[in-house]
């Protein structure tokens, strides 16, 4: 049994999986489910398909896959991508911190996971210098001299 | 030296605490051995042989002397009063208790110090020219350009996961003391004609088991771009890199699989997305971070001082000057290598007292400051000319003046055998049989520029794809050997060394190494023709020849004793 926390809290899963590909959320709301290693021009592809899609999984194969990171800000920052980031499958407990930073909203604990250990260690640094999903500017254009 | 601002400091303490609460969790049993041994490579924790070993960053090789004191104090407290500089512009502790790698971490906190990404499949410490900042013929000062990447690459979410290491060099001069054609980006900081700052961006160069020469993505980035054209290429990078064979997983495999052409159009493409972000540098952040750069405030000298130089005409020390002592931007100064190759300790090697030896003579002679080489050697950078001879006198009394920088004594070598669970052989023991046989200075002089570097297993550590002289220490059915190669060199034109045959005894490489030697000095033009310039002229077979037409006889050893073969 997973658990689904946001970046600050454990949240409910509104979503269903329909089959290996996709999901169906509140309202009849179409959600996507890609591999890490999916091109990200493929999947922003289909997620531009009519109805467009409100959720994409990305899911880790093995937590030493970086892949998915890449694709989540490939998503977010070349092709605008607005709804909703959910990362599943094989990560460890502080690559949480990093799944967020790269954009992921919400993250799928596997059970290995202890969901309150995950929100205590979600946020290891106060500062990052690169560009997060909650600092759209690096550490050097907000810093003082 | 780059000072820590609040924030880098609070960053640096906050992964003390991640690391002592995975640490911890480890040892409770809570976190699974394999997601560990990924965090704790993340953090230069290695389990070795002996014990578990801890490789602490020193970012592109500055060091303070009060930096280099709580180093000796870490190997006295938490090591067996030893420590051991590395091929990376690391420093390495080999019998560190695991439980007690997070006080390690706390105390080299108060430093300014840290083991962040020092292993692992990520960005690893970035390297630069050992003279950097002082060097006479530097174009630009990589310093700054360095502290920024190390700043890039510190904690980059989404590159902590690559297919495998990622290490990064930077050259500012003339001449290339950083290796960037071996690295997987290799940057050349230099000036466009409107005295502009870019870089030649190289990718694709590594030693390891399938050595390669980098080759030229982009002729010259304009230093704006530089990070996110770093974070184009990591990306092309974490997403082609093969993950289903670690052996051909870095990026020169990427770039071989793609050719140069479709390499560059692939980041090219994905930097447009990228260019002129927010990653894009301002010259308030090079400012910045200049200004968090210490100074050393130069005396100036009238050419009338500098003319009356007057140094010892004695021959000791007018060899050391010849090799030790390096050529400064700054007239009346000049860099000065400490050598730590010497007799019967493993290159690279220094104990506690030694560093707080060498601290003591920073103090004293260089404003407090060092530099750790590739080479395995400590420098200090900023000597005044007229303290050399006595620098000289004391550097020589704690034995750290052995005048081999540049000749065959300098060896390049990893801890191999004797402590790392990859190696295939030990290297030390070579390193040090060849320097006991060639450790007539007359002789090391006569012989002149050679660079001789040795790896205990193909991972090449100990550089050796890059030697003028390779060893490599190989696995035969359970024993040792070596195989040598010759005509690799590093720098501006770098080239990969080539096995000369079958592979020797451990007893055998000395003798080599000496008909090898041999060969050369009576194929060699004339004195000024190096090593390598022979190689490069004649070819291997001359030097085939030599090893192998006798290689069932013995042969005189240049100290005259007999040598088995």
């Amino acid at each position: 049994m997973t658990t689904l926390i946001s970046a600050s809290n454990r949240i409910p899963d509104l979503w269903q999986r329909s089959d290996e590909h996709t999901l169906r959320g509140p309202d009849d709301a179409r959600g996507l489910r890609v591999l890490g290693d999916a091109d990200h021009r493929t999947v922003a592809a289909a997620v531009a398909t009519a109805p467009t899609a409100e959720l994409v999984l990305i899911e880790f194969p093995v937590y030493s896959d970086g892949r998915g990171f890449s694709l989540a800000r490939d998503l977010r920052e070349r092709h605008g991508y607005c709804g909703t980031l959910r990362a599943s499958g094989e990560f460890g407990l502080d690559q949480v911190n990093e799944l967020f930073a790269c954009g992921f909203d919400e993250v799928a604990l596997p059970d290995t996971i202890d969901p309150q250990e995950a929100l205590k260690w979600a946020h290891p640094f106060a500062e990052r210098y690169q560009v997060t999903a909650a600092q759209p500017q690096p550490l050097f254009r907000r810093r003082a001299l | 030296m780059y000072q820590y601002d609040p924030i880098d400091q609070q960053l640096v303490d906050e992964r003390v605490e991640q690391f002592r609460d995975q640490t911890r969790r480890f040892l409770a049993g809570e976190l699974d051995e394999n997601l560990f041994r990924a965090l704790r490579l993340r953090n230069g924790l290695y389990v070795q042989r002996h014990a578990p070993m801890l490789r602490v960053a020193i970012p592109y090789g500055l060091l303070s002397s009060t930096q280099l004191r709580k180093l000796a104090h870490i190997a006295r407290t938490y090591d067996r009063g030893l420590g051991h500089f590395s091929t990376r512009q690391n420093i390495q502790y080999n019998w560190p208790a695991l439980e007690r790698v997070p006080d390690i971490l706390a105390e080299l906190a108060t430093v300014q110090m840290h083991a962040i990404q020092t292993s692992g499949n990520c960005v690893r410490n970035t390297t630069t020219d050992h003279l950097a900042g002082v060097a006479a013929d530097e174009i630009v000062n990589p310093l700054v350009w360095c502290e920024l990447i190390r700043q890039w690459s510190t904690f980059h979410p989404e590159f902590n996961w690559l297919p495998r290491k990622f290490k990064i060099a930077v050259n500012g001069a003339l001449n290339d003391r950083a290796a960037v054609l071996v690295h997987d980006i290799g940057l050349v900081a230099q000036r466009a004609d409107d005295d502009s700052i870019g870089f030649q961006v190289i990718v694709g160069g590594g030693l390891g088991r399938t050595p390669a020469i980098g080759q030229v993505v982009r002729e010259h980035l304009p230093w704006q771009h530089l990070l996110s054209y770093l974070d184009a290429i990591l990306r092309i990078y974490n997403r082609h890199g093969r993950r289903d064979n670690m052996h051909k997983a870095r990026i020169k495999f990427v770039v071989k699989a793609f050719g140069i052409e479709r390499f560059r159009a692939e980041v090219e493409e994905e930097w447009q997305s990228l260019r002129d972000g927010p990653s894009t540098l301002t010259e308030a952040e090079v400012a910045r971070v200049e200004s968090r750069f210490s100074r050393v405030a130069y005396r100036t000298f009238s050419e009338a001082e500098l003319a009356a130089e007057a140094l010892p005409d004695e021959l000791p020390f007018k060899r050391w000057l010849a090799r030790n002592v390096h050529a400064h931007k700054q007239p009346g100064y000049a860099a000065v290598s400490l050598s730590l190759k010497r007799a019967h300790l493993p290159p690279g090697d220094v104990s506690a007292d030694e560093m707080d030896a060498i601290a003591d003579l920073a103090d004293r002679y260089s404003h407090g400051r060092l530099r750790v080489s590739h080479e395995q050697n400590v420098i200090l950078a900023d000597v005044l000319r007229t303290d050399l001879p006595a620098l000289w006198r004391e550097a020589d009394a704690l034995h750290l003046a052995t005048p081999n920088i540049g000749l065959l004594g300098n060896i390049i070598c990893c801890p191999g055998g004797d402590y790392c669970s990859l190696a295939n052989a030990r290297s030390i023991p070579i390193a040090e049989s060849i320097r006991a046989r060639f450790d007539d200075l007359d002789y090391l002089f006569d012989i002149g520029e050679l660079d001789l570097n040795i790896s205990g297993c193909m991972n090449a550590c100990g550089h050796h794809h890059v030697g003028h002289i390779g060893v490599l220490g190989v696995d035969k059915d359970g024993a040792e050997w070596y195989q040598v190669e010759i005509g690799g060199s590093q720098g501006a034109h770098a080239s990969l060394g080539k096995v000369l045959g079958r592979a020797f005894a451990a007893e055998e490489v000395p003798d080599v190494i000496e008909r090898i030697v041999r060969c050369y000095l009576g194929l060699r033009l004339a004195d000024a023709e190096r090593f390598i310039d022979c190689v490069r002229r004649v070819g291997a077979e001359p030097f085939k020849r030599a090893v192998y037409d006798h290689a069932d006889q013995r042969i005189e050893s240049h100290s005259g004793s007999l040598a088995e073969v």
